[in-house]
């Protein structure tokens, strides 16, 4: 019997000692007479408790014999705002929880990855954009100052179509606009919905196309005419003369107004969110209704953008530079 | 070698050719004289067709290069060489660059061919140590003899001369004339606009003098320089000489 009573006293001890080591609160209801028990918690847990400053553990915590009375109870953990509330504490059960939320820095450095996925899809629509861009634009270009009317006439169409009407416009003409045409004429008047991708992809590139035309006519314009006519006096066609006069001059011209044509388009690309492209502004999107927390969040795309559009601004200055000393 | 018969050229309301009927012979070297505005750069530009004339016939060895329908125009200017006031270098080329490419892509020679052709028209105008400079980098001189050797590398029949010591400055003008007085020597039949009437003096077998469209009056610089007929003829002559 005695052997049975020590074996049972022991396992009681072991057993209070594995629960203050892992900090777990007492069971409900073990509050005596007269005793006061403040149970604190918070999420995430893991804060530190300061109760009138004094440092009182780590959440969740049990503390037991304060005077019943009124103290401020505080609690604080790294990366996430400290919060602090006034609280009387009575005999009995006392329980306060409290919901941290991150600092602004640890809140966009939490949704930085998100973003920077974002910010990829980002450059990845301008470039391929931009690239289409250019190769829709030197075709256009060079349409509006070839000596036929009828070229001139539609490639100068397309430019102040595409320039004199809004991206957005554009975006929606093509996403919501195709579909019932494309569905009339291949499948029997149901419309073929576009996946935005495709869309923002084909509108991007369109409206590029409009802009690098102008910046591909000005170039070859301001080569001087004097060039096109020691080449033709040679006996050189004038796409000869094209190909092997104008265009590396004027090419050296055109490059820094690209730079600046894609970093245009790093900022307007953004407009394709409106169709559900989950780029870096979609992302923003998404995330904000999930935290509200939008300063936080557009504060965070704006570095992002930033980040993504200063170097470019560095390199074309830097270009601009290089080359107009190589004139 | 050059027959011109009745050239007028119109730009919108102005007429500035009114009429020039002019024969150069083979290895003849004539000088376009008078003031600016009288129609001489004009005239020379409607030679290899950089400018349309408005209505006349030009025959450059009996083929008439303003009949559109027979003549390929890029086959004329390969055969007429042009320097130009501005000498109009390919900046982006090197002075050898600049004297190949013409050969290589409208003769079709090959690389090696042109470059060994531009070395040696290089040597001409004395430039073989600049073959690898940019145009940038050489002095106005240079620029337009480059320009000349770049003209001769198609062997043109006939070399066209718009003003080329105009823009030069002083000291630079006389290493581009003696290239030049060469290529006189050497047969070249010339063309040559210019107010540098020494060269006219010296060189040319015949002189026109220009005005207003018109060529007032034309005989060997002798007579012309000498013993003028025309009243404007004289104005002219006497304001310059």
């Amino acid at each position: 019997m005695k052997e049975q009573k020590k074996a049972f006293a022991i396992l009681i001890l072991i057993f209070l000692l594995a629960l203050t080591l892992a900090g777990q609160p007492a069971p409900a209801g073990a509050a005596a007479a007269g005793e006061t028990v403040l149970r604190v918690a918070s999420d995430p847990e893991g804060a530190e408790i300061f109760i009138n400053g004094e440092p009182a553990g780590v959440t969740p915590a049990v503390i037991r014999g304060l005077s019943p009375g009124t103290y401020l109870v505080e609690v604080a953990k790294p990366q996430y705002q400290t919060q602090s509330r006034r609280l009387t504490v009575a005999e009995g059960e006392n329980e306060v929880k409290f919901s941290l939320a991150e600092t602004s820095l640890y809140y966009m450095w939490k949704i930085m990855p998100l973003l920077l996925l974002g910010a990829v899809m980002t450059l990845f629509l301008t470039a391929i954009s931009v690239f289409n861009g250019i190769i829709i634009g030197t075709f256009a270009g060079m349409a509006r100052i070839v000596r036929v009317r009828l070229i001139n006439f539609v490639a100068a169409l397309y430019v102040n179509f595409i320039r004199g009407t809004p991206l957005l416009v554009q975006i929606f003409m093509i996403h919501f606009g195709l579909p019932p045409v494309l569905g009339s004429l291949f499948a029997d008047g149901r419309p073929i919905p576009l996946n935005p991708f495709f869309s923002a992809l084909t509108a991007l590139s369109i409206n590029s196309g409009a802009y690098v035309a102008e910046i591909i006519r000005a170039g070859i314009q301001s080569i001087d005419r004097g060039q096109m006519e020691a080449a033709r006096s040679l006996g050189m066609s004038y796409w000869q003369a094209m190909r092997h006069v104008i265009l590396p001059q004027a090419i050296k011209r055109v490059i820094p107004p690209l730079g600046n044509e894609f970093i245009a388009m790093l900022k307007d690309s953004s407009l394709v969110s409106v169709i559900g492209m989950e780029e870096l502004v979609r992302k923003a999107q998404v995330i904000v209704t999930r935290t509200y927390r939008p300063t936080e969040t557009w504060l965070g795309v704006g570095l992002v953008f930033l980040m993504m559009t200063l170097p470019f601004t560095k390199l074309v200055a830097w270009l601009e530079r290089r080359l107009k000393t190589g004139d | 070698m050059i027959r011109v018969v009745d050239l007028h050229k119109r730009f919108k309301n102005l007429h500035v050719l009114k009429g020039i009927t002019n024969h150069v012979k083979k290895g003849e070297v004539v000088c376009v004289i008078g003031p600016s505005g009288s129609g001489k750069s004009t005239f020379l530009r409607c030679l290899n067709l950089l400018e349309e004339p408005t209505a006349g016939k030009v025959f450059i060895e009996d083929v008439e290069i303003t009949d559109h329908k027979k003549v390929n125009v890029n086959r004329v200017r390969a055969e007429v060489g042009m320097v130009f006031q501005q000498f109009n270098l390919f900046p982006h080329k090197t002075a050898l660059e600049n004297i190949t490419l013409g050969p290589i892509q409208v003769r079709g020679l090959s690389e090696e061919e042109a470059t060994e052709r531009a070395y040696a028209l290089l040597d001409k105008v004395g430039l073989r140590d600049k073959a690898h400079e940019y145009p940038d980098n050489l002095s106005g001189g240079q620029q337009q003899r480059v320009a000349i050797a770049r003209a001769l590398s198609m062997h043109p029949k006939v070399m066209l001369f718009d003003e080329p010591t105009s823009a030069l400055d002083p000291e630079m003008i006389k290493e581009v004339l003696d290239v030049m007085k060469d290529l006189a020597k050497e047969g070249m039949t010339m063309v040559v606009v210019s107010h540098e009437m020494g060269f006219a003096r010296e060189v040319s077998d015949r002189v026109l003098f220009m005005d207003d469209g018109v060529i007032v009056e034309e005989g060997t610089p002798d007579q012309l320089f000498n013993n003028p007929q025309n009243e404007r003829t004289k104005s002219f002559l006497s304001k310059i000489l």
